[in-house]
């Protein structure tokens, strides 16, 4: 009975612990769908390995500055226009805020990104003669995700939505891109 | 006993504890789950600083009526200033009347600014005041004539370095009074001492009409006090111009029920609400008694319950800055027009000001920046292309293009298409991309930095380590293909259903590349409108030496070389493809145009 209560009590202790632990360091399987789907299949792509913190695009995030303000077409599923309060209304935009201000850096899992990303240690961003994109750690909420790339030559917001079992690309907006030749 | 004892013992034990751990897992929850921030709440601090907004002049029907009834319904007024006979001309004003700047303060009482055409031979501006009061409405025009100084080095509405004259009229168009500045600091003043009787009354019983000065006519015994009128602009700096009585301060307005026109000193000056102000000087005479005291230029502080009138007027820049601009480049009334008709036409009138100032110059009719680095002979190839039709003219692409892309009669003039795009072209010493290798150009898409609603600019900088090297082929080459990288960033943003776009977003789903990268935007190129850039090479260089297929070769340019579709080409094309880059120059140490060139060098 002695002993019951004890694992009673330490698995009360350590299963939040434990839960909110895994929380901080991994990510659930439906981001990496979702950073799956923006990446694609077919290019390589470098990638670092860590998720980025950066936490300055929040301020981007709000209805004027996100679907006015940046450049890209309008959010649309297979050429459909969606109504863009329709799509992310006001409390899932201060949602996605929240998020990005407490988002964390996170390791990713070479064994759960497509073939053709090859994670890079950070050690190596920066250096010249490498073309490495960073990303945040995706944000989801409810059949919506969020995920920002980026890189020396751009900077892309996608949103994500999620339609029939799958993530679709339904805006790709940019603060900045640059073309070298 | 025992066993109930331990059993009692264990189980508060037990409750404790898992009291505890409830307790932890909600701390650790809510550290998880952060609340939202409490919205600040903040209160109307009533410090009597007005507000300032654009209103439509059809939402202030009262203002206009009085403005048309002045202006015996023309919205036109003459200004007298040849009665100064100081060689200032007689100018024509003519109300600009799509909005006016409104300024509020607390007792809700509103002044109105408008912008003015004026048709003068001197560079000067107008403003129209009209005042919303207790007593009812009255204007007055205030005119700037900068100094030439000034108006070069003019970046933003600054009376603390104002050089020039600034008059008063009242709304027959009769001179006031002036002052003069130099650097900021006041030199000379000018009044009228008489008061002009306004034909808005004829001021007989409470002014003194067509008096001398301050014996004659009765001042009346209002009581208020003299608050000088204020212009303001957002910088906490006031243009006062009144008289050091309310009396005789408001210039010659209509109040009722009768006006008055009894002053003889008018007070023209700048201020500095915050407190020290070098540019003042005490106005004259100042011998008047105010009831709560005057300040330290003579004018009566107010009544602080007075609401009868809203001291601050506003000032609009725009209109200093279109004369600032007028330096630099002589605008046609078209282009003044133009400038006028949307704020961001202004923005980017803005942005040419910024541009003539450092050296640089802009093309209004298409929308394009030129800055200072550039130089000569890459804007002579720049300007060349731009002002001929032929520059990208789509429709001059060969038919399996046009029918390809649906293009026809589409002529890329990018800037001029859209109000939220600039244009704009610079030189930068060199260009290295992500492999340290040295390239010829760049050309970035970026929100224009604090405009709102949001603007875009393409900027392409041209590396001089390239031009150096290179033909004025290679260098027009260069331009085309940059500029064909904006307008598929152009076209995929605003057409994203339109052929172009729809072709490049197949292009991307087969090859997997991101839109807004550098690999999807050459591959579009090399694929599909090659014959396009070369086409366009063509028709500028017009050059019958030059076979078509050169034009071809150098069209093939940059990253275009990287591309899938270029190892495609067969080896002879490709071969050809490099011979004709490496002859006309690339950047790089030593990537000099050679003998076999078929451009002229650029430098």
């Amino acid at each position: 009975m002695k002993s019951t209560h004890r694992i009673f009590v330490w698995s009360v202790i350590l299963w939040p612990t434990i839960f909110l632990a895994q929380n901080f360091t991994e990510m659930d399987s439906n981001k990496y769908e979702v950073i799956n789907k923006v990446f694609g299949e077919k290019v390589e792509v470098d990638l670092m390995e860590v998720t980025s913190f950066n936490k300055t695009w929040y301020l981007l995030m709000n209805t004027d500055d996100f679907f006015d303000g940046l450049m890209g077409p309008p959010c649309n599923i297979n050429g459909q226009y969606l109504d863009q309060d329709r799509l992310i209304d006001g409390d899932k935009m201060k949602t996605i805020r929240k998020q990005i201000l407490n988002s964390v850096s996170l390791q990713l899992d070479s064994s759960k990104v497509n073939a053709n990303i090859r994670l890079i240690s950070s050690k190596e961003y920066g250096r010249p003669g490498r073309q490495i994109e960073v990303i945040n750690t995706p944000i989801i909420i409810d059949d919506l995700a969020v995920l920002r790339r980026y890189s020396k030559t751009s900077e892309t917001i996608y949103i994500l939505k999620y339609i029939d079992s799958n993530w679709v690309v339904v805006c790709d907006k940019n603060t900045f891109a640059i073309n070298e030749d | 006993m025992n066993y109930l004892k331990f059993r009692g013992r264990s189980y508060s034990r037990f409750l404790l504890q898992t009291l505890l751990c409830s307790f932890l897992f909600l701390l650790l929850y809510s550290c998880n789950d952060h609340d939202e921030y409490a919205p600040l709440v903040t209160e109307h601090d009533h410090s009597g600083k007005s507000k300032s907004q654009y209103v439509s002049t059809e939402s202030i029907p009262d203002i206009m009526d009085f403005i048309s009834e002045a202006s015996s319904g023309t919205g036109k007024f003459l200004l007298r200033s040849e009665d100064l006979a100081k060689n200032l001309s007689l100018d024509s004003v003519e109300i600009i009347a799509d909005e006016a700047l409104q300024v509020t303060n607390d007792y809700d009482l509103s002044n109105y600014t408008f912008k003015t055409k004026v048709v003068s031979e001197d560079k000067s501006v107008v403003q129209l005041v009209v005042k919303s009061t207790s007593w009812g409405e009255y204007g007055f025009f205030i005119q700037f004539k900068p100094s030439t100084d000034y108006l070069r080095n003019f970046t933003e509405l600054d009376f603390f370095t104002y050089d020039g004259v600034v008059l008063i009229y009242d709304l027959n168009g009769e001179y006031i009074g002036s002052k003069t500045y130099s650097n900021g600091t006041p030199t000379s003043y000018d009044v009228v001492e008489e008061c002009v009787v306004s034909d808005q009354g004829d001021g007989s019983d409470t002014g003194g009409g067509t008096g001398d000065g301050a014996d004659t006519g009765d001042t009346g015994d209002t009581g208020t006090t003299g608050d000088p009128g204020g212009i303001t602009d957002n910088s906490n700096i006031t243009i006062s111009v009144g008289c050091c009585n309310r009396n005789e301060c408001d210039i010659h307005a209509p109040r009722e029920p009768e006006p008055f026109c009894t002053g003889s000193t008018v007070i023209i000056d700048v201020t500095n609400k915050s407190g020290n102000n070098p540019l003042t000087e005490s106005c004259v005479p100042c011998d008047v008694d105010c009831v709560n005291g005057h300040d330290d230029f003579c004018a009566c502080l107010p009544d602080p319950d007075d609401t009868n009138e809203n001291p601050d007027t506003g000032l609009i820049p725009e209109l200093m800055f279109m004369l600032a601009l007028d330096e630099f480049v002589e605008l046609t009334e078209e282009q003044k027009d133009w400038i006028w008709a949307h704020p961001d036409h202004r923005d980017f009138a803005y942005d040419a000001l910024d541009a003539f100032r450092s050296g640089g110059s802009a093309d209004f009719e298409h929308r394009i920046i030129y800055e200072a680095s550039l130089e000569d002979c890459v804007k002579d190839i720049l300007t060349s292309l731009v002002a001929s039709d032929m520059f990208i003219n789509l429709s001059d692409m060969p038919q399996e293009v046009l029918e390809e892309l649906n293009l026809s009669g589409v002529i890329l003039d990018l800037a001029n298409n859209l109000d939220r795009f600039n244009l704009s072209f610079e030189q930068v010493p060199s260009i290295v991309n992500d492999s340290g290798q040295p390239v010829n150009a760049r050309t970035t898409s970026s929100r224009i930095p604090g405009s709102s609603p949001p603007r875009f600019n393409w900027n392409i900088a041209i590396s001089s380590e390239f031009v150096n090297n290179a033909t004025d082929l290679a260098i027009g080459r260069t331009i085309i293909h940059e500029m064909l990288h904006a307008y598929i960033s152009y076209n995929y943003q605003f057409d994203n259903f339109g052929s172009l776009s729809s072709t490049y977003k197949e292009l991307l789903s087969r090859s997997g590349y991101s839109p807004h990268s550098d690999p999807g935007q050459h591959l579009l190129m090399a694929e599909i409108l090659v014959d396009a850039m070369a086409g366009s090479l063509d028709l500028w260089y017009s050059n019958d030496d030059i076979p078509n297929e050169y034009y071809t070769y150098l069209s093939w340019s940059g990253a275009m070389i990287n591309t899938e579709a270029f190892e495609l080409l067969p080896e002879d094309d490709q071969n050809n493809i490099i011979d004709a880059n490496i002859a006309e120059g690339q950047a790089g140490d030593g990537n000099g145009a050679t003998s076999d060139a078929k451009g002229q060098p650029c430098n």
